[in-house]
């Protein structure tokens, strides 16, 4: 069965691909394989969802692509932009942000 | 399992607005992305149709992917984006375009005109000719 994406990933695969894009640019299956890595399999994605990813990013101005032949195949390979960096220090805040708020409600559930 | 749905996906997002060029560079990625799937499952000893089983189970459900595209407003044709100012707009664009329409036909079929008129030219001198010789046959005939 081909695979989803739970509800609760809102927001994780920009995360990811704005983080894993600072360090090089890469490919969509590239970008893909990294996450797998990168997560310890942790997170699987339906990997047709990125490119809607990618392409809104780099719309938004957070991403740039060029095309480069690689093996007889056109790759389009994006790379991470000032803006982007910007967005992936907001996104990154917010997580720990979060992740502290549910981790404080995990440990202590009287208090929360 | 059958293999991704790559036409449904380009009828759906050029029917919702996102501009060819767009599409076809979707479909480029998500094609390539799902033959290096079979490629690195038959690397792994997978059987053809048990990897291309695998790569479109990985590549995930095609809704997702049109439901992703439409939700960025920024993806979509700028008619889409601002339905009211393409109302208002393209009916004056096309009083614009409709004279040069023919022009455009002529340039665009150039070579076809020209045999056309060449063909009609030939056909009206023969056709003159033979009226002539008919004229004359009657004169001094």
């Amino acid at each position: 069965m081909a695979q989803s994406n739970p509800p609760f990933m809102s927001g994780v695969p920009e995360l990811l691909l704005l983080r894993l894009l600072d360090q090089q640019e890469m490919y969509g299956y590239e970008l893909v394989r990294s996450i797998r890595k990168v997560t310890g399999e942790a997170i699987s994605l339906g990997e047709g969802v990125i490119y809607p990813v990618l392409h809104s990013l780099e719309k938004n101005g957070s991403l740039k692509s060029r095309r480069k032949a690689v093996a007889g195949r056109t790759r389009v390979y994006y790379a991470l932009t000032r803006k982007g960096r910007d967005r992936l220090d907001d996104l990154r805040s917010d997580w720990h942000r979060i992740q502290g708020g549910i981790t404080t409600a995990l440990e202590n559930p009287s208090h929360a | 399992m059958r293999e991704p749905d790559f036409t449904i996906l380009r009828t759906r997002l050029l029917e919702n607005g996102i501009p060819p060029r767009h599409v076809r560079r979707t479909l480029g990625e998500l094609e390539d992305h799902y033959r290096d799937l079979v490629d690195e499952a038959a690397v792994n000893g997978v059987s053809l149709e048990d990897a291309r089983a695998q790569a479109t189970a990985r590549l995930g459900d095609m809704d997702e992917v049109i439901a992703g595209m439409l939700a960025c407003p920024d993806l979509r044709g700028w008619a889409y984006r601002h339905p009211r100012i393409a109302v208002v707009l393209y009916p004056i664009a096309c009083l614009f375009a409709l004279p040069a329409m023919p022009v455009i036909a002529g340039v665009s079929n150039a070579p076809m005109l020209a045999r056309w008129g060449a063909s009609l030219l030939l056909a009206g001198l023969f056709t003159a000719t033979m009226l002539l010789v008919l004229q004359l046959s009657i004169l001094f005939g």
